[in-house]
C-alpha cells in the first residue's frame, strides 16, 4: 500500500463507515511510517480487516487522536524510525488510555526499550509476529479491557454501594442521634417523673406516721411551702358530736377554731369560689386571699365532712398545676385523715369511758386470774388500801369466782363505810376459767347506818313501849308501897327510929317512881302528837316560871332574838327540853352561883336555842354518848339518865338537831336547832 | 261512913284501908272486881275507891253489871293515864278520878271524904 493515497482512502472509508454505522468493527487508528515488510503487510491487512482504522499521517497528529474514537493505535515503524525526537516528546505526554501497538521492523534493544518504558505499550510486534499472535495479544487486550471494565463497573458498583452505604451510615447516624436525643428527652422526663415520685412517696411516707389531726395539717402545709413557697392550709372538720371545727396555724401551732356556721359543702372541687373566699374571712375576721376547696372524702363514715381549703396566691396558669400537685396527694390525705379522726374519736371515746368510770360513786375493780388489778376508777382509790390488806379478799372473792365462773358477794369494810363487794366473772367463750373479775363494791355505808338506826329506833320503840307497861306495872306496887309507908309513919308517929326508916322507905319508893314517870313520858315523845307553829321565844317565856327555883341562885343571861322566830313543832314537848337542856344547867353548877347564859337565836335557816352553864363541863369523850339512855352525871342527885335522849328523840323527831360544845372544868354549851317554818329573817 | 276498896294490888287495898280507918270509917276490902261486884251489891257502901285494870274483871266493867243499882260514890283509880282521865270516868259514871301514885293517901282520903259529905 501507497503511503498518502491509501490512507486517504481509509479516511474516507472511516468517514463513510462511520457515517453507516457499522458496529462490528471498532474504531482504531494507524500511523505507518517507513517500511513495510511483506510479513508485517500480512499483520497490516489483518488489522484492517479487524478494525475500521483511520490513517494518521503525522506523528503529531497521534496528539490529537481520542481514546474514544480510537481504542488502539496501530504504530508502524520502519527500520529508522527512532531517528525522529517526535516519539520521545510524543511518549512524554500520551495517554495511557490508548492502546497502542507497535508494529517494528526490528527490535532494536536500546530504542525499543526506552520506547516500552516510556509508553508501555500493549504489544509490541516484530518482523516476524504471526496474525495468531496479533489475535491473541487483542483478544488479551480485549479481555483485559473487559476486565478493566469490569473492574471499573465493579469499582463503580462499589463506588455506588460506598457511597449508598455512606448514606445509609448517614441516615443511621442521624436515626441514632435521634433516638439518643429521643433517650436524653426521656430520661430527662424519666428523671423529673422519678422525683416527682420520690416528692410523692416522701410524703406519703410522713403521712403514714401521723397519728395527730395537728400533725397532718403541719405536713399539708409543709408540703405546701416545699412546693409553692407561700399559701395556708386550713382544716375544716364537721364531726357531727360537737359542732363543725376549723383547725389552722396561728403564730407558729396548730389552732382549732368552732364556728357555728358550715361551709359550703359538696363533692367537687372548687376553685376560687367567692363563698369559701367569704366564709373563711368571716371566720377568722380577716380578709382573704382566693381560695381552692379540696373535699377530702372520709370513708370512715359518710356523715363526716371535710375540706381542705387552701389560701393561695397563685396566677390562673398557675392554679392547674397546683390541684395536679395536690390531686396526687388527696388519696393519702383522706386515709391519713380517717386514721387521725378515728384516733380523734378513739381519743374522745376513751375520754368519755375514763370519765364515765370514774364519775361512778361506787368502787369498780377489774382484776385478771392472776388478782393482778387490771383497771379501776377514781372512787376504788379511796379503799384500795383497805382491799390489798385484806389477804382473804383475793382468795375468797376473786378465787371462787374464776375457778367456779359465778357470781360471788361478800360484805366488805373500809373505815368507816360498808360495802357489798359483788365479784362478777368475764367469760369468753367457754373457757373452763373466768379470765377476769369485775369487782363492784355498793356503797352500803346510809343502809347500814340507816338500818342501825331503824333497828335503834325500833328497839328504842320496844323500849319505849315496854317501858310504858313496865311503868304501869311498877306504879302500882310502889303506889302501894308509898301509901303503905304513909299509913304506918301516920300509925307509928311516936316511934322515931321507925318513922326515920319509914321515911327512907317512902324516898326511895318515890324517887322510883319518878324514874318510872320519866320512863313514860320518855316513851310516849313525839308520836303522833299535834305539830304547831310557835315562837320560840315565846316558848322560852313560858317554861322559864317553871324553872324559877332552879335558876334562882345564878347570875341568868337571857338572850331572845329580836324578831320571831317561828318554828313548827309540840309546844309541850318543845318546853320539856327547854327545861331538861335548863335544868340540867343549873344542876351541873351545883350549889355554887355561876353563870346561866339562855339564847335564842337565828342561824342560816335554822332556829338555835343554846343554854351555856359555868359548870364542870362534860368531857369530850363522852362525846355523843351523852345522849344514849341511862347514861347520867347525875347519880347523886337523883339524874334519870333520861332527860337528854328523850330530848333528842324529841327534837330530831321534829326535824332538828341537838348538840353540845364543852371542855372538861370549861363549863359546857348545850345546844338544839330546829328548821325555820315561814317568814322568819 | 262505909268504905268499899275494890284493888287487885295488895299494899294499895291494905293502904288506903287502914287509912280510911284511921279516920274513923268502916272498910270493906274487895281483891278482884268480882269480889268486889258482889260486897257492893250486898254491902251498899257510901263510897267506893274503884280500880280501873284488874285481872278479872275490870272497874268500868263492874260499874256497868251494877247499873240502876248503885247510889255509892265512886272513885276510879289507875296507873294508867292513857285514856282515862275525869271526863272519861264521868262518863262511865264514876265521880272522880285519881291517877296512881298517890302522892299522899291521905290527902286522897279526905278528897273522897269531901265527896260524900258534900253531898
Amino acid at each position: 500500500m501507497d503511503g498518502p493515497a491509501s490512507s486517504l482512502k481509509l479516511i474516507v472509508k472511516f468517514y463513510d463507515d462511520t457515517k453507516s454505522l457499522k458496529v462490528n468493527k471498532e474504531a482504531a487508528a494507524i500511523l505507518i511510517n517507513g517500511d513495510v515488510s511483506p510479513s508485517k503487510k500480512k499483520l497490516l491487512d489483518h488489522i484492517y480487516g479487524l478494525f475500521e482504522l483511520s490513517e494518521i499521517k503525522e506523528p503529531q497528529q497521534l496528539l490529537n487522536i481520542h481514546p474514544l474514537t480510537s481504542k488502539y493505535v496501530f504504530v508502524s515503524l520502519g527500520a529508522n524510525f527512532l531517528k525522529n525526537n517526535i516519539w520521545e516528546e510524543w511518549s512524554k505526554k500520551s495517554s495511557r488510555a490508548m492502546r497502542y501497538i507497535f508494529l517494528l521492523e526490528s527490535f532494536d534493544s536500546k530504542e525499543v526499550a526506552s520506547l516500552i518504558n516510556n509508553l508501555e505499550p500493549l504489544a509490541v510486534l516484530g518482523p516476524n509476529s504471526t496474525v495468531q499472535e496479533l489475535n491473541e495479544i487483542l483478544n488479551m487486550s480485549r479481555e483485559s479491557a473487559r476486565d478493566s471494565v469490569k473492574s471499573r463497573e465493579t469499582l463503580e458498583k462499589v463506588k455506588q454501594q460506598n457511597r449508598q452505604l455512606e448514606i445509609l451510615n448517614q441516615n443511621l447516624e442521624a436515626l441514632v442521634r435521634d433516638r439518643t436525643r429521643d433517650i436524653e428527652v426521656s430520661k430527662n422526663q424519666i428523671e423529673l417523673k422519678v422525683k416527682k415520685v420520690r416528692q410523692l412517696v416522701s410524703f406519703v411516707k410522713s403521712l403514714s406516721t401521723v397519728r395527730k389531726i395537728e400533725d397532718l395539717l403541719t405536713i399539708i402545709r409543709n408540703e405546701i411551702k416545699k412546693a409553692y413557697g407561700k399559701g395556708e392550709a386550713f382544716l375544716a372538720c364537721d364531726t357531727g358530736e360537737y359542732g363543725p371545727w376549723i383547725l389552722h396555724f396561728q403564730r407558729g401551732e396548730t389552732a382549732t377554731v368552732q364556728t357555728k356556721n358550715r361551709w359550703n359543702t359538696g363533692v367537687k372541687l372548687r376553685i376560687n369560689d367567692r363563698k369559701d373566699q367569704q366564709y373563711l374571712a368571716n371566720t377568722f375576721s380577716r380578709p382573704f386571699g382566693r381560695v381552692v376547696a379540696f373535699p377530702l372524702q372520709s370513708k370512715a363514715t359518710d356523715s363526716r365532712d371535710v375540706v381542705l381549703f387552701v389560701e393561695h396566691q397563685l396566677s390562673l396558669e398557675q392554679v392547674d398545676a397546683f390541684i395536679d400537685y395536690m390531686g396526687e396527694r388527696l388519696q393519702s390525705l383522706s386515709l391519713a385523715l380517717d386514721r387521725s379522726l378515728l384516733e380523734v374519736d378513739l381519743k374522745r371515746a376513751s375520754f368519755l369511758w375514763e370519765s364515765t368510770f370514774d364519775s361512778i360513786d361506787d368502787p369498780i375493780a377489774i382484776y385478771n386470774k392472776d388478782h393482778e388489778l387490771i383497771r379501776s376508777n377514781k372512787a376504788f382509790s379511796e379503799i384500795i388500801e383497805t382491799v390489798q390488806k385484806d389477804k382473804s379478799f383475793s382468795s375468797e372473792l376473786i378465787d371462787t369466782c374464776i375457778e367456779k365462773r359465778v357470781s360471788v358477794s361478800r360484805s366488805f369494810r373500809a373505815e368507816q363505810r360498808f360495802f357489798d363487794a359483788h365479784c362478777d366473772p368475764i367469760l369468753f367463750h367457754d373457757d373452763d376459767r373466768a379470765s377476769s373479775v369485775v369487782v363492784h363494791f355498793v356503797d352500803v355505808t346510809n343502809y347500814k347506818n340507816l338500818q342501825s338506826t331503824m333497828i335503834q329506833n325500833e328497839k328504842m320503840s320496844a323500849v319505849g313501849h315496854l317501858a310504858g307497861n313496865i311503868a304501869h306495872e311498877l306504879n302500882n306496887p310502889l303506889t302501894g308501897i308509898r301509901s303503905l309507908c304513909q299509913v304506918l309513919i301516920a300509925e307509928h308517929s311516936r316511934r322515931e327510929q321507925v318513922v326515920n326508916d319509914l321515911k327512907e322507905v317512902e324516898k326511895a319508893a318515890s324517887r322510883s317512881q319518878k324514874i318510872i314517870n320519866n320512863l313514860l313520858s320518855f316513851s310516849q315523845s313525839a308520836t303522833g302528837s299535834e305539830l304547831k307553829r310557835v315562837d320560840l321565844n315565846q316558848l322560852l317565856q313560858m317554861t322559864l316560871p317553871l324553872l324559877k327555883s332552879v335558876t334562882s341562885e345564878h347570875r341568868r343571861h337571857f338572850k331572845f332574838h329580836e324578831k320571831e322566830v317561828l318554828v313548827k313543832v309540840e309546844p309541850h314537848l318543845t318546853q320539856q327540853v327547854i327545861f331538861n337542856l335548863i335544868n340540867n344547867a343549873c344542876q351541873a353548877m351545883g350549889q355554887e352561883p355561876g353563870d346561866l347564859e339562855v339564847k335564842i337565836c337565828v342561824q342560816d335557816n335554822f332556829a338555835k336555842f343554846s343554854v351555856r352553864d359555868s359548870g364542870p363541863g362534860v368531857s369530850e369523850e363522852l362525846g355523843s354518848g351523852i345522849f344514849e339512855p341511862f347514861v347520867t352525871t347525875k347519880s347523886k342527885v337523883g339524874g334519870t339518865g333520861l332527860g337528854l335522849s328523850m330530848s333528842q328523840r324529841v327534837i330530831r323527831s321534829m326535824g332538828g338537831e341537838i348538840g353540845f360544845d364543852s371542855k372538861l372544868g370549861k363549863g359546857a354549851c348545850f345546844w338544839f336547832q330546829l328548821p325555820l317554818d315561814g317568814e322568819t329573817q | 261512913m262505909k268504905i268499899l276498896v275494890i284493888d287487885d294490888e295488895e299494899l294499895v287495898r291494905k293502904s288506903l284501908a287502914r287509912a280510911c280507918r284511921a279516920r274513923g270509917f268502916q272498910v270493906l276490902e274487895a281483891s278482884g272486881g268480882a269480889e268486889g261486884q258482889e260486897l257492893w251489891e250486898n254491902e251498899s257502901p257510901d263510897l267506893v275507891f274503884l280500880d280501873v285494870l284488874m285481872p278479872d274483871l275490870n272497874g268500868p266493867k263492874v260499874i256497868e253489871n251494877l247499873q240502876g243499882k248503885i247510889t255509892s260514890k265512886i272513885v276510879l283509880m289507875s296507873a294508867y293515864t292513857g285514856g282515862y282521865d275525869l271526863n272519861k270516868a264521868k262518863s262511865l259514871g264514876a265521880d272522880l278520878f285519881i291517877p296512881k301514885p298517890f302522892e299522899n293517901i291521905f290527902e286522897i282520903v279526905q278528897v273522897a271524904e269531901a265527896l260524900v259529905v258534900g253531898k
